[in-house]
């Protein structure tokens, strides 16, 4: 059995709004890509700050093996701050600050690094731009490959495909996929793409209105019952040729 | 018959005076308010002083004028006419103040600061006119110019003048021969330092400490309303090889006798010209 | 085929290694435009002394000159161009240290009520009339340290007290600054004597007496200095938003803290002995921004050269148009900057 990378018990996250999230069980093993899937508004994205320790919880949250206070978890929100006057190689190199030490600059491997990284994204071309002047798929691509140049073992991703088009949504899933496999990354995102959910996911996460309505593998989660009325609208799972469930709307009944 | 004609002699010149009076009585100021220092002084030199009803907050001398809750800067128009006055001396027109009182009907003395002996002359003169003490006020200013004149006699005679700086505060502003004690050092014969700062006639340019040290001044003055002494300024660095510090040619002066221009510039004459004696 | 594939290796090699680092011809241009202005000013002055013997003077080379005159190059002329360098260095430090903190290219050193604070701290000396032998400054400077420092406290208390985001503490900051300056202006009409004192204190000048007052800004200055270039990094990461900057291992919070309180401290002990010399602290690392780029890893250090450049060019231009009078150094660094300025924008506007 491969150790635990995120054990969250009874976990609760009351905002000025109200409780947000209310009493959620999580584990994660080290290595696993969990997806967090729900109607808009059911809070995966408080619950992936919470993940990243960037708001107060009630109830037990903690990391394994590294149990320091800070530790290096890269996460990537839903739409990230652009600064203005800011190149492409520099944004990404924002991503090594945590192994810089207080008194030095950025090495020479850390640009090599970065390069790298926006090599893998195919991003060669853009790595002098500004950010302002990319599309809005080259500017998730840009926060991905900030993250990946943390080098952190844990991921917290929050729709990171979104605005990607089918060829670099797949482009992108399957480099996250393989640098998983590779560094034994812990991967956490939130997708709204069940299609995405259903390929790559080790686990899913149903949210509705900050309670875990169902957990397990894709095969488990994804149901017609569940997500027909999950999403109020006929909805029929159907395997696809390779084996991976595909989703996609029914026709709704003319009564 | 004779005793008669005297004593209907005298009765008619005495009556003949009277109404002379009387008919220039309703033209001389009974109620006066001076806001400023200067006339003040002035005003009660003449033997003014009895039609003085009220005096601003900075006239401090002579010490029987009647120092009231009034600003000269600030001017408060029912302050001023709540004492009655038939003429106020005013040196700053602000707020409208001139304006407001003429429509009350008060008669408004406009003094601007005297640029120079002239000006305090003239200045002298309206005031007595305006008090009905001409005569006094003629002879304040023959007595003014007779005791410069013999002040400034025993100012010796040099080959080469003496440089004065005449220091107004800490951050070296000085006053130029534009201005009134300037133009008193021009006639005292002395060299002012800040005249070749004072291109534009401002009258009170800011030097720079270079230019001070390396004119050497032979006569500093400062006054003692500014924070510091003599022995302060002897401190500066540079300044003990002055020849000013060197002959000890540093005067503290009043800072109301060297800012005012009345009778009192006098003493400020003759202090200066103790200090320029070898 | 090979050809895209080479440009944009080279591309990338480019600006990886183009990324956040000091660009090298424009720093040595401002040292350069630094040490020149200071010779400059050490050269011309008031008092007419030939070059080629304040040069001999300042080597220790015997260089002839009268005692008056060696006193005046060491004991008022470097001193005065030392301070002006420290002082500029510490107003543009703080202007970029503001607008790091509040993401606002607009901020000044003066914001956060420092200048209203110092302001009516200078005034309530100068009207008390208490003897200048307090301390060897003068009750002026410390009166006016201690106002600026009051007066960034009332901002960061009362904008504690109305929220902890930074548009409470700006708000907080336009409150105090107005509540004070209202006290200066009562304490003002009620002394109006003193209304030329403080005026030539608030339009700001280079005040010196010796070295004392570059000795009490000196300190201020390395400390306040050192404490905003350590945290250049953490400027840069607030550009992303507290989330984003404490998953990359930042700190905003403390820094914001910590960035407010040096830049505090230099506005205080520079507005102490110069009074409110506007412009230096928004303009120069403004300028830096849109001619150098808006990483304050450039930002930072290049703000505080060319900080003490400007300032020390303010002030020769100061000394030497009127000569043997003086100008406000305030009014020059108007004049000087706002043109200035405003030309930069105008061609920043065509590159882009």
């Amino acid at each position: 059995m491969t150790a635990l990378a995120i054990i969250a018990h009874n976990l609760s996250v009351k905002l000025s709004r109200g409780l947000v999230i209310s009493h959620i069980d999580l584990c994660i093993r080290i290595g696993e890509l969990v997806v967090i899937i729900g109607p808009n508004g059911a809070g995966k994205s408080t619950l992936l700050r919470c993940l990243a320790q960037l708001v107060p919880h009630q109830g037990e949250l903690s990391y394994f093996p590294d149990t320091r206070k800070l530790l290096n978890l890269a996460y990537v929100p839903q739409r990230p701050m652009l600064p203005t006057g800011m190149t492409v190689a520099e944004y990404v190199l924002l991503g090594r600050s945590r192994h810089l030490h207080w008194l030095s600059a950025e090495t020479y491997h850390d640009r090599y690094l970065v390069a790298q990284t926006l090599e893998q994204l195919d991003l060669e071309q853009h790595a002098g731009y500004l950010l302002e002047e990319l599309s809005g798929g080259e500017v998730q691509r840009v926060v991905l490959a900030r993250a990946l140049a943390q080098q952190a073992s844990i991921l917290v991703l929050d729709e990171p495909t979104s605005a990607l088009d089918l060829g670099h949504q797949m482009q992108v899933m399957q480099l996250i996929d393989s640098l998983r496999h590779q560094y034994k990354l812990t991967i956490v995102m939130a997708l709204h793409d069940l299609n995405t959910a259903a390929r790559f996911a080790d686990q899913v996460m149903l949210l509705q209105q900050g309670c875990c309505m169902a957990t397990g593998s894709p095969d488990e989660v994804l149901t017609e019952a569940r997500l027909s009325r999950l999403y109020n609208t006929p909805i029929q799972v159907l395997t696809g040729a390779d084996g991976h469930l595909v989703v996609s709307l029914a026709m709704a009944e003319i009564s | 018959m004779n005793l008669k004609h005297h004593i209907w002699y005298c009765l008619c010149i005495s009556f003949t005076i009277m109404t002379m009076s009387v008919s220039s009585w309703a033209d001389i100021a009974q109620r006066i308010i001076s806001l400023s220092p200067s006339a003040t002084e002035i005003l009660f030199a003449i033997g003014a002083g009895k039609q003085v009803v009220a005096v601003d907050n900075r006239s401090n001398y002579p010490p029987q004028a009647p120092v009231m809750k009034l600003s000269a800067y600030q001017p408060s128009l029912e302050a001023i006419v709540s004492y009655k006055p038939d003429t106020v001396v005013i040196t700053f027109d602000v707020i409208g103040i001139k304006a407001g009182l003429q429509t009350m009907g008060v008669n408004v003395v406009h003094h601007t600061a005297a640029t120079s002996l002239d000006d305090m002359y003239r200045q002298i003169a309206e005031l007595g006119a305006v008090s009905g003490h001409q005569a006094e006020a003629a002879q304040l200013s023959e007595q003014i110019r007779t005791d410069l004149a013999q002040a400034m006699e025993q100012i010796p005679i040099l080959d080469d003048p003496l440089r004065i700086y005449h220091e107004l505060d800490a951050a070296y502003y000085s006053v130029s021969s534009a201005s009134f004690l300037g133009q008193i050092y021009q006639q005292m014969g002395l060299i002012n330092i800040a005249d070749a700062a004072d291109r534009h006639n401002s009258g009170y340019p800011q030097l720079s400490v270079e230019y001070i040290l390396q004119i050497n001044p032979q006569l500093i003055v400062i006054t003692d309303q500014s924070g510091y002494n003599r022995a302060d300024v002897l401190r500066r660095p540079g300044w003990q090889f002055l020849d000013a510090s060197r002959q000890g040619r540093i005067i503290q002066v009043n800072a109301d006798i060297a800012s005012r221009w009345g009778p009192r510039i006098v003493e400020f004459v003759r202090l200066i010209v103790a200090n320029i004696q070898p | 085929m090979a050809s895209i594939t080479k440009s944009s290796a080279d591309s990338i090699q480019h600006a990886t290694s183009q990324a956040f680092r000091l660009p090298r011809f424009a720093t040595l241009l401002i040292v350069a435009l630094l040490l020149g202005c200071g010779l400059a000013s050490m050269l011309l002055g008031a008092a007419q002394i030939p070059s080629i013997a304040i040069i001999a003077e300042l080597l220790h080379i015997d260089s002839g000159l009268t005692k008056t005159e060696v006193t005046i190059i060491w004991q008022w002329r470097l001193p005065r161009v030392l301070l002006g360098m420290l002082v500029g260095a510490s107003l543009a430090l703080a202007g970029a240290a503001y607008q790091g903190v509040f993401r606002n290219p607009l901020a000044d050193p003066f914001l956060l009520g420092a200048a209203a604070g110092a302001g009516l701290g200078a005034t309530l000396a100068i009207v008390s009339d208490i003897s200048q032998d307090v301390t060897p400054l003068g009750t002026v400077p410390v009166a006016a340290f201690i106002g600026a420092l009051v007066g960034v406290s009332l901002s960061a208390a009362l904008g504690r007290a109305a929220g902890r985001s930074t548009a409470a503490l700006l708000l907080a900051g336009v409150a105090t600054a107005a509540f004070l300056t209202a006290c200066q202006t009562f304490l003002m009409h009620h002394y109006m004597t003193s209304i030329q004192a403080v005026y030539s204190w608030i339009i700001g000048r280079l005040v010196t007496s010796g070295w004392n007052e570059v000795n009490f800004i000196t300190p201020y200055f390395v400390v306040g200095f050192g404490i905003i270039l350590l945290h250049r990094r953490e400027l840069d990461l607030l550009r992303l938003g507290d989330d984003e900057a404490v998953s990359l291992g930042g700190h905003p919070r403390r820094s914001r803290l910590i960035l407010i309180l040096a830049a505090s401290l230099l506005t205080a002990s520079a507005v102490s002995v110069s009074g409110l010399i506007a412009f230096v602290g928004i303009v120069v690392p403004h300028l830096i921004r849109l001619t150098l780029g808006s990483s304050y890893r450039i930002i930072v250090p290049l703000s505080a050269i060319a900080g003490g450049a400007f300032l020390c060019l303010a002030d020769l231009l100061a000394r030497n148009i009127l000569a043997p009078a003086e100008l406000p150094i305030g009014v020059i660094t108007a004049f000087v900057g706002a043109p200035f300025f405003a030309l930069i924008l105008r061609l920043s506007r065509q590159l882009l």
